[in-house]
């Protein structure tokens, strides 16, 4: 328990610190804007009470706010993709339930399981994010466009990191 | 009472989620003048006043008194130049005293609505009638031209934006005094044309255009853009130019209004000289 505070903890710092001083410097076109941090969210174990994910979420959002001077923007994606952890994780629980000591890992529950737990999360963040920041809707298909490219980014880095952040024997 | 804390337990989850969505949010709009005005506009796109009510609301999220202090503070100063004024060219007159004749007025306003995605944009000031905006007077912002008001009701007028395809703005390449008409070709709302330019004028890229002498609607030279390319016709004599517009149109939100104190002296006498 106290480990999985420090655990925690140890990735937030790092991965704000990673969004906020190498991703958000990559200009790789204007339509991919990767976000990294929420991948704290996704790996809150699933006995994180969830009035405390959604606080979390909103700390960690903020925190990018404040770094990345943008008010409130990744504060109100970041809630709004804690509130829809809970149904979506309902939604797609395996037959015999989750054990409440874990994190949801791509090893503990496959890739299939895992794409559609992020999958939908990250674009729910993006979509609140990129239509939160254009603020209307005119431009709205450059922005899904916006919202697509970079969700599917995001994606893949979390894929990826998922081999940095969990060892595979757990 | 009971049922009223059995609600709140039951749903502290939701409610949690919305209050800090809405603190989030709070946060995004107060941060960040654009959202705020894009947020403003669309809750005014009801109506104006719904509008001025919920300004008055929101007056203390402070941005506004700022920018309404450096708006009316700009119109002060324009007061005060030199261009407002007109002169008295002759041999008597030598002392060239800017408190002398003032021509032009400037009434700082706020664009409550703006459009620049179709092909007749328009944009809504709030000003009016009572505070002295009158049909054809013309609508500048810091960063140059912006249009022509059209109509006018108490407390709001409605502007022709420079982007319509009746807006025919007078206007000179600074540089060599060479007047034109300034039109829009609707094609995107950061460029503009000039046809006709003569073509022994030695245009080059970046040429800056600012309103013309001949126009008894905007002061001259107030800026308009600058020169992005120009093409000859074949078998021609005359360029036809494409102008960078300086305004941002996107992004307007304080205007002025300018009103000419000697548009109608000027008018009438062109009219009288027209009849004869």
């Amino acid at each position: 328990m106290i480990s999985d505070v420090i655990k925690n903890s140890i990735r937030f710092i790092f991965l704000v610190l990673f969004q906020v001083l190498i991703l958000n410097n990559i200009q790789l076109s204007g339509y991919l804007n990767p976000f990294l941090y929420v991948l704290f969210i996704l790996m809150l174990p699933f006995q994180t009470p969830k009035w405390l994910v959604l606080i979390l979420a909103f700390i960690v959002g903020i925190s990018v706010d404040m770094f990345s001077d943008t008010g409130g923007l990744h504060a109100a994606a970041s809630v709004l993709m804690a509130f829809l952890r809970d149904p979506i994780l309902r939604l797609i629980s395996p037959r015999e339930g989750y054990d409440p000591v874990q994190s949801p890992t791509i090893q503990q529950f496959g890739f299939g399981w895992f794409f559609s737990y992020a999958g939908v999360l990250i674009f729910a963040h993006h979509c609140t994010l990129f239509y939160l920041e254009a603020f209307y809707f005119t431009g709205f298909f450059s922005t899904l466009f916006r919202v697509i490219l970079s969700s599917l980014f995001s994606l893949m880095l979390v894929f990826i990191s998922q081999f940095f952040f969990s060892n595979p024997k757990s | 009472m009971r049922n009223l804390i059995l609600f709140f337990t039951r749903n502290y989850y939701f409610i949690l989620f919305l209050a800090l969505e809405t603190f989030s949010i709070f946060l995004l709009i107060q941060h960040n003048h654009f959202q705020r005005a894009h947020f403003l506009n669309s809750s005014n796109a009801l109506s104006g006043n719904i509008y001025e009510t919920y300004s008055g609301i929101t007056g203390y999220f402070g941005l506004k008194e700022t920018n309404q202090k450096l708006a009316s503070e700009n119109a002060q100063l324009r007061n005060q130049l030199r261009q407002s004024h007109s002169y008295q060219s002759g041999l008597e007159t030598t002392v060239r005293d800017p408190a002398n004749k003032q021509q032009y007025i400037y009434i700082s306003a706020k664009v409550v609505n703006n459009s620049t995605n179709r092909r007749n944009n328009y944009l809504t000031l709030n000003t009016g009638l009572k505070q002295g905006v009158k049909n054809g007077m013309a609508v500048i912002s810091s960063d140059g031209i912006v249009g022509i008001v059209k109509d006018v009701s108490d407390n709001f007028c409605s502007v022709m934006s420079v982007l319509h395809k009746d807006a025919r703005i007078p206007v000179a390449i600074k540089k060599y005094q060479e007047n034109s008409i300034l039109t829009w070709d609707g094609q995107d709302e950061w460029h503009a044309i000039m046809e006709r330019v003569p073509s022994h004028i030695p245009l080059r890229k970046g040429d800056v255009i600012v309103t013309g002498a001949y126009s008894s609607i905007f002061p001259e030279g107030i800026m308009a853009g600058s020169i992005e390319s120009f093409e000859k016709i074949a078998g021609n004599t005359f360029y036809n130019v494409t102008v960078k517009l300086s305004t941002n149109f996107n992004r307007l939100s304080y205007v002025n209004v300018v009103n000419n104190l000697q548009k109608e002296e000027q008018t009438k006498l062109e009219k009288s000289a027209q009849n004869d």
